[in-house]
């Protein structure tokens, strides 16, 4: 079949109409990325569906998923450990801290930095705890219920482990399928053990989002599709931005959400280092990683520091609605994200405007067409917010 | 009456100041015409920038005597998952092989699927994720498929050991799949073909007393008969494969510099390793052509051009059409020096351009979408 009209694509043309075309492409990008996106991926499989199979152990759950401000505030109280959240989730073991770099190792109670859990969360599920089935075909048409994957992955952490007949857990499973919160806890308990089960990234620090780089990979599996060196993934890789898409292995996927979030209401942007993939490769699993300096997945030539990461405070009133933010296609250009750690050889900090939020923006030029872009952004986002919430 | 002199003697002035400027601007350089590409067709994979996207169109742009790029023929697409990854190779100019994934969760979660006047066919499952076919010039088609091995215990993740799967390479014969080659490690990767052999570059564990390393060679496979033959172990941290004559070139990583780069040439028939360029900080990527290597260059990125592809790099030109960023070559029009690349900038979205040694190039991308290169035709046909 042929398309009609032909749609043209002009030559490449001098930096001035380059740059003008770059601002009206800004503009509309930006218009498009605030528009929200549907999340139409919602596999909800029960024990008999699987069974032969994988052989789920565990029905799905009805429930109503929660709003982005009411998981933030899951977030928050989950990022705490057990003294956060006390009987709404599993018990959980101490964590290791320090390798030695200069920190001696140490047991310290299980915290998280938020953007790993939140980029993960993300990664897993799209944040969907409870959502109407679109497969398998058994399934459609049933009312809203807990996520389940084809391997029994459920709910907003896709947690597997413990979910299959035959296997026995140290947990509620019931509430693993029907509680967000439990849920989330579940994960987060099972990425603690990874970090356990995975050797030091920097000095070991569960403070640094960086240093949970190999338990992230961990998290999704320790297998060769995620080393940075496999040749699948796409050569010289910037940051993995999720509506550019391409291959890239799981744990640069997160950290990749981490920078591009869906919306401002989610977290704000932070631009997390990579480890050096030269220190990648020659062992199976991640051997023992320098601190993380680097400014993309594939090289160093540029640098980031690292970072830490708390919750925000959940305001009382907060409305938010899905598509409020705006995630433009550029990222932020520093380590101006949330924790920053800077070192004396970094840029100063761009002005945010006082919020020290550090959140997204354009700020890939300067002048009349970032102005210009800025302006129509603000605009465009303004409308935006009229849109009904989803 | 003072005010309107006062008025007259300041235009006055600024139009002889200006007359001055245009003057000291010296006369108008003679425009240069821009150099055009020749024509050729490519076809692609394009998604939408958007993470939920659900379908790739398989789609044909044609690049015309002007040297525009223009939508051609949509010829079919596959469906994704949301954050699916589809590769692709060309049957021919209005068909095409497409590695998609089914489900993002597992590693050998994708199929393989015929994409051809609109109709969308699905061939084999149990795909490698992000794999993409690897089709000779005698028109056979092979696929990389597997299944997941037990994952490692604490014990053995902490010593070094990656979860070990069954790794075969598969020959597609209609709607049937012939295993080849298999093997049990950490990658099987289809690096190329030389005339009835395959190039596979294998990765697998070695263990030593009480810890795991890895190991990856360059291996040839008989197509017929499915017997091997290791021509080298090189680093693990080989990409971008291409053949060119009966030699292998590819990146890697140096053997014990963690922050060195090469570019490197592997003889097949006699397993002698030449390093062709070299790099710091980052891997370039590379693509042998009959005319000559492509290869990302150094700093700010660009590409450079060689006449030689042989053992060194010289008679070099360098460009960047898009600016500053990693230009990596996929793939080059047969016979025209022509190399389609994917840029990536520093900040925003990937873009496929088609540039060649003169300096003309094309941007092939829209604003919208991401392009994912399945192969190039030429004006007299060779679909790659």
């Amino acid at each position: 079949m042929r398309l009609a009209p032909p749609e043209r694509r002009e030559r490449l043309a001098p930096p001035e109409r380059r740059e003008r075309l770059a601002t009206t492409a800004a503009l509309v990008l930006g218009a498009w990325a605030i528009s929200g996106a549907a999340h139409a991926y919602c596999p909800s499989y029960t024990p008999a569906q699987t069974a032969g199979g994988k052989n789920c152990d565990v029905e799905p759950a009805l429930g109503k998923n929660p709003a982005v401000a009411d998981w933030s505030a899951i977030f928050l109280k989950v990022s705490g450990g057990k003294a956060s959240w006390g009987t709404e989730g599993p018990d959980i073991g101490t964590m290791g801290k320090g390798c030695g770099k200069p920190t001696p190792t140490t047991q310290v109670p299980a915290r998280f930095p938020c953007h790993v859990l939140e980029a993960i969360a993300m990664q897993e599920s799209g944040w969907r705890q409870f959502c109407v089935p679109d497969a398998p075909a058994a399934s459609v048409g049933a009312k809203e219920r807990t996520i389940v994957s084809f391997d029994c992955g459920y709910g907003i952490g896709q947690v597997t482990s413990g979910m299959r007949k035959g296997e026995t857990a140290t947990f509620d499973r019931a509430r693993v399928a029907s509680d967000p919160t439990y849920n989330l806890a579940t994960g987060t308990r099972i990425l603690r053990d990874k970090w356990a089960a995975t050797r030091c990234v920097g000095d070991n620090d569960p403070g640094l989002v960086e240093d949970w780089y190999t338990a992230i990979w961990a998290y999704n599996g320790l297998a060769y599709s995620n080393n940075p060196n496999n040749p699948n993934l796409k050569a010289g890789r910037g940051p993995y931005n999720p509506k550019n898409g391409g291959a890239y292995a799981y744990q640069e996927r997160v950290l990749g959400w981490m920078e591009f979030p869906p919306t401002a209401a989610h977290w704000p942007a932070l631009a997390p280092a990579y480890p050096d993939r030269g220190e990648i490769g020659s062992a199976g699993s991640p051997p023992a990683l320098s601190e993380p300096s680097c400014a993309s997945p594939t090289s160093c030539a540029q640098k980031r520091t690292t970072h830490t990461s708390e919750c925000r405070a959940v305001a009382s009133d907060a409305g938010v609605e899905e598509d409020a933010g705006n995630v433009g296609p550029f990222s932020p250009d520093d380590d101006s994200g949330p924790g920053t750690r800077r070192t004396d050889d970094d840029p100063p900090p761009a002005d945010d405007g006082g919020c020290g939020c550090g959140t997204s923006g354009s700020r890939a030029g300067t002048g009349f067409g970032v102005a210009l872009g800025a302006v129509g952004v603000l605009l465009l986002r303004r409308i935006g917010r009229r849109r009904k919430p989803r | 009456m003072r005010t309107h002199r006062k008025f007259l003697l300041g235009l006055g002035t600024a139009l002889a100041l200006g007359a001055v400027a245009l003057l000291l601007r010296g006369p108008r350089a003679e425009a240069t015409p821009l150099p055009k590409l020749r024509p050729f067709a490519a076809v692609v994979l394009a998604t939408p920038h958007d993470a939920e996207a659900s379908r790739a169109e398989v789609r044909r742009i044609q690049v015309n005597a002007e040297g525009t790029a223009q939508k051609d023929a949509l010829l079919g697409d596959v469906a994704l998952p949301p954050g699916g990854v589809a590769r692709g190779v060309l049957e021919k100019d209005d068909a095409a092989w497409v590695v998609a994934d089914d489900d993002v969760r597992s590693d050998f979660g994708a199929a393989l699927y015929r994409v051809k006047g609109g109709t969308t066919t699905k061939v084999a499952s149990g795909v490698l994720h992000a794999s993409r076919p690897l089709r000779t010039d005698s028109g056979a088609l092979y696929i990389e498929r597997g299944t997941p091995g037990t994952a490692p215990d604490a014990e053995e993740a902490r010593a070094g050991l990656l979860r070990e799967d069954t790794l075969t390479v598969d020959r597609v014969e209609g709607t049937s799949l012939r295993t080849v080659y298999r093997t049990h490690g950490y990658a099987t990767h289809l690096a190329g073909a030389l005339p009835g052999q395959l190039v596979v570059y294998r990765v697998e564990p070695t263990r030593t007393a009480g810890s795991y390393g890895s190991v990856a060679s360059v291996v040839l496979v008989d197509e017929a008969s499915g017997s091997s033959r290791t021509v080298a172990e090189v680093p693990p941290f080989a990409r971008d494969f291409s053949v060119q004559g009966s030699a292998l070139f590819f990146d890697d990583r140096d053997a014990v510099d963690s922050g060195r780069w090469h570019v490197m040439r592997l003889d097949l028939g006699t397993g002698t390793l030449d390093v062709v360029t070299s790099r710091a900080l980052a891997a370039p990527a590379v693509l042998a052509t009959a005319e000559g290597i492509a290869v990302t260059a150094e700093g700010t990125g660009g590409l450079v051009f060689s006449s030689s592809a042989t053992t060194r790099v010289h008679d070099t030109r360098t460009f960047a059409p898009l600016g500053a960023g990693f230009y990596a070559p996929l793939d080059a029009v047969p016979g025209q020096g022509t190399v389609v690349a994917n840029f990536t900038p520093p900040r925003g979205y990937d873009v496929l351009v088609a540039m060649d040694p003169q300096g003309a190039a094309v941007r092939l991308s829209g604003a919208d979408e991401r392009l994912e290169l399945l192969g190039v035709v030429g004006t007299n046909g060779g679909a790659r």
